[in-house]
């Protein structure tokens, strides 16, 4: 009886034994849209030179607390760094660890006058091709892209169809209205997001203006690839939200909660 | 060598070593404030949060760090030492006022001299706080870590002075202890993490029952001259107006009230604290009201900004966002905040003067 006993209580503990796997550092490199419209105007925020705070300045910094979050959290993850205007380029080529290398890149990091059709199917190369050398050194990438264009869909081909690293976007837009296109640009990143994809992949997005807003959502970034619930989940339940201590209303991307610290 | 006397059995160095710290303790600061006759305060000891941390946060794996530009850019210079400032912090100031350094190092600092240890040195550490919470979220330095970097610090000092002159200087220095504005912002309104389970009265009570726990470890360590310094107007810093002050950014009427309601707290129980404890001066020390008087009579006191901080926009920006890639302010004199979260150096100076006009006589 006892042996029994017994034998069912080590198959049950089996049963709930979680498998061991191993979290691989990253390479993370980030793509930022160099569109004039990077240059659209953030609300309520100016510099001290009365010049207003732009949405690539709030993609610097907002790189800038990634960076160092990540870094907090595990100094072996890696970053570089490329731009998009037609196509898309090297800016910081070698992946590092240096948080001065970051400041440097962000810098060197500058809009483009002129308006082109994007395409990403340069990305998708480099990336493949960045993942490959990573895989071989026991890391996995990341590609994280800010895109900043309201009203033109990225084109792009697929130049492997292996998914071999991970997409984020984070999307920073117009309201829609005539000339913008938000949603369908959306569906399209959605679409490449997944397509790409070897883990879950995210998409955040803000049309408010409100650099704390971007600020919280890159923070979701952190999360690594191997360890993330899907998007779906990230939101708090509505049930939860209700319980909310009166006057305290719950985070939305009006009061969202940015550390002061 | 008369005076090594009474120093049987110690090595040529260690005579030497004696002999310099003797001729280091005779050329302090002068003193700004007069002390009452045969007052001595050989050192000055800091605890708690940014308000006083010279740089403790440097070398520990956490985001609240401040040891890059623009911080310091009026600092010997422009060197970013790790002070959440554009300058001096209230614990050099208070050092300088009382003629005995220019500057409180950090605890944590490289290279810290003997002669620094004799005079004080500063276990504060940015985002910190009185809840055990505090710190934690932020990975920072608790107030009970800064207990036992003090009590090594301690031991350091016998070895240095002798346990006797050790529990002279222990008794004599000033203990200033600041934190609060951290448990209020961070942890009970921003991260929330404790609104499930506390109001604000009953958080302001967790928070004064650890204040007090603080101040009697302090004293059960030899501590007698101990200063407390209340929360600050919290709803009216830059970052709390930008966060909680709606459309027009007024400062938050709720944070304001969690400090003044934790501060009538913390008054009451450093008195009784102060009465049950012989041989003690210890302190509450209201910086909540002259703050807020130059905060709301920013013109009157000469500055021109006071709801924003001279770094980046100056609404949200601090720590590692505070960073060369933003605009800052060509004259942080004007300002009465340097970030969006610590007030400029400028207004640090008005705030010690203040506090030694009326606090000098119960301190010393």
């Amino acid at each position: 009886m006892e042996e029994g006993d017994r034998r069912s209580r080590e198959e049950g503990s089996s049963r709930y034994t979680l498998q061991p796997s191993r979290i691989c550092n990253e390479d993370i490199l980030f793509c930022i849209d160099i569109d004039p419209q990077s240059l659209v105007e953030m609300k309520t925020a100016t510099g001290h030179n009365g010049r207003p705070l732009t949405r690539l300045d709030s993609i610097k910094q907002s790189i800038l607390l990634f960076v160092h979050s990540k870094l907090a959290i595990n100094p072996d993850h890696r970053f570089a760094f490329a731009t998009l205007s037609n196509t898309v380029s090297w800016l910081k080529k070698d992946f590092s660890s240096d948080v001065e290398s970051t400041m440097a890149a962000m810098r060197g990091l500058s809009a483009t006058n002129i308006s082109t059709q994007p395409d990403l199917t340069n990305l998708f190369r480099l990336a493949a091709h960045e993942a490959k050398k990573s895989r071989a050194q026991g890391r996995i990438l990341r590609v994280i892209l800010f895109y900043c264009r309201s009203n033109v869909r990225p084109q792009h081909q697929w130049p492997v169809n292996q998914k071999l690293y991970t997409l984020d976007v984070m999307y920073l837009h117009d309201k829609p209205g005539p000339e913008n296109c938000p949603q369908e640009v959306y569906d399209t990143l959605v679409e490449a997001l997944e397509h790409v994809s070897e883990y879950e992949g995210y998409i955040l997005e803000s049309g408010q203006g409100l650099a704390r807003v971007v600020f919280r959502h890159v923070l979701i970034l952190l999360s690594h690839p191997q360890q993330r619930c899907i998007q779906e989940n990230i939101d708090i339940p509505k049930s939860l939200a209700k319980k909310a201590p009166q006057g305290e209303p719950m985070a939305t991307e009006e009061n969202a909660p940015v550390s002061t610290q | 060598m008369a005076m090594f006397v009474k120093l049987p059995g110690v090595s040529p160095t260690t005579l030497i070593l004696h002999f310099i710290l003797l001729l280091v303790l005779t050329s302090r600061t002068k003193a700004v404030v007069k002390l009452p006759p045969n007052v001595e305060v050989p050192a000055v000891m800091a605890f708690g949060d940014p308000i006083v941390d010279p740089g403790n946060n440097n070398k520990i794996k956490t985001l609240v760090k401040c040891n890059f530009p623009p911080y310091g850019k009026d600092f010997e210079g422009g060197n970013p030492t790790g002070r959440f400032c554009n300058g001096k912090i209230p614990s050099d100031l208070l050092a300088e006022e009382l003629g005995i350094k220019e500057l409180l190092p950090a605890y944590k600092q490289p290279n810290l001299k003997p002669s620094d240890l004799l005079t004080g040195v500063s276990f504060a550490s940015g985002a910190s706080g009185y809840d055990p919470l505090t710190p934690k979220i932020a990975s920072v330095i608790s107030m009970s870590d800064q207990l036992d970097m003090f009590k090594e610090y301690i031991g350091k000092l016998k070895n240095i002075v002798g346990e006797n002159r050790t529990n002279y200087i222990i008794a004599n220095s000033l203990m200033l202890v600041v934190a609060g504005s951290d448990d209020i912002a961070n942890t009970y309104f921003i991260a929330r993490v404790r609104q499930l389970h506390y109001d604000v009265p009953a958080y302001t009570d967790l928070m004064v029952n650890s204040a007090s726990q603080f101040v009697k470890e302090l004293y059960i360590l030899g501590a007698r001259r101990i200063g407390v310094i209340s929360a600050p107007p919290i709803g009216c810093v830059p970052s709390q107006r930008t966060l909680a002050g709606g459309i027009h950014r007024e400062c938050s009427g709720k944070y304001n009230d969690a400090a003044k309601l934790f501060n009538s707290k913390l008054s009451k129980e450093l008195d009784s604290l102060h009465h049950n404890s012989p041989n003690s001066r210890i302190v509450y020390i209201d910086i909540y009201n002259p703050l807020l008087d130059i905060i709301v009579n920013y013109q009157k006191y000469g500055f021109k900004v006071a709801d924003k901080g001279c770094c980046g926009t100056g609404l949200l920006e601090v720590s590692i966002l505070c960073n060369p890639l933003g605009d800052s302010c060509s004259d942080a004199s004007q300002y009465v905040f340097w970030d969006s979260y610590h007030p400029t150096e400028v207004v640090y100076r008005k705030l010690i003067d203040q506090v030694l006009q009326k606090y000098l006589n119960r301190l010393f």
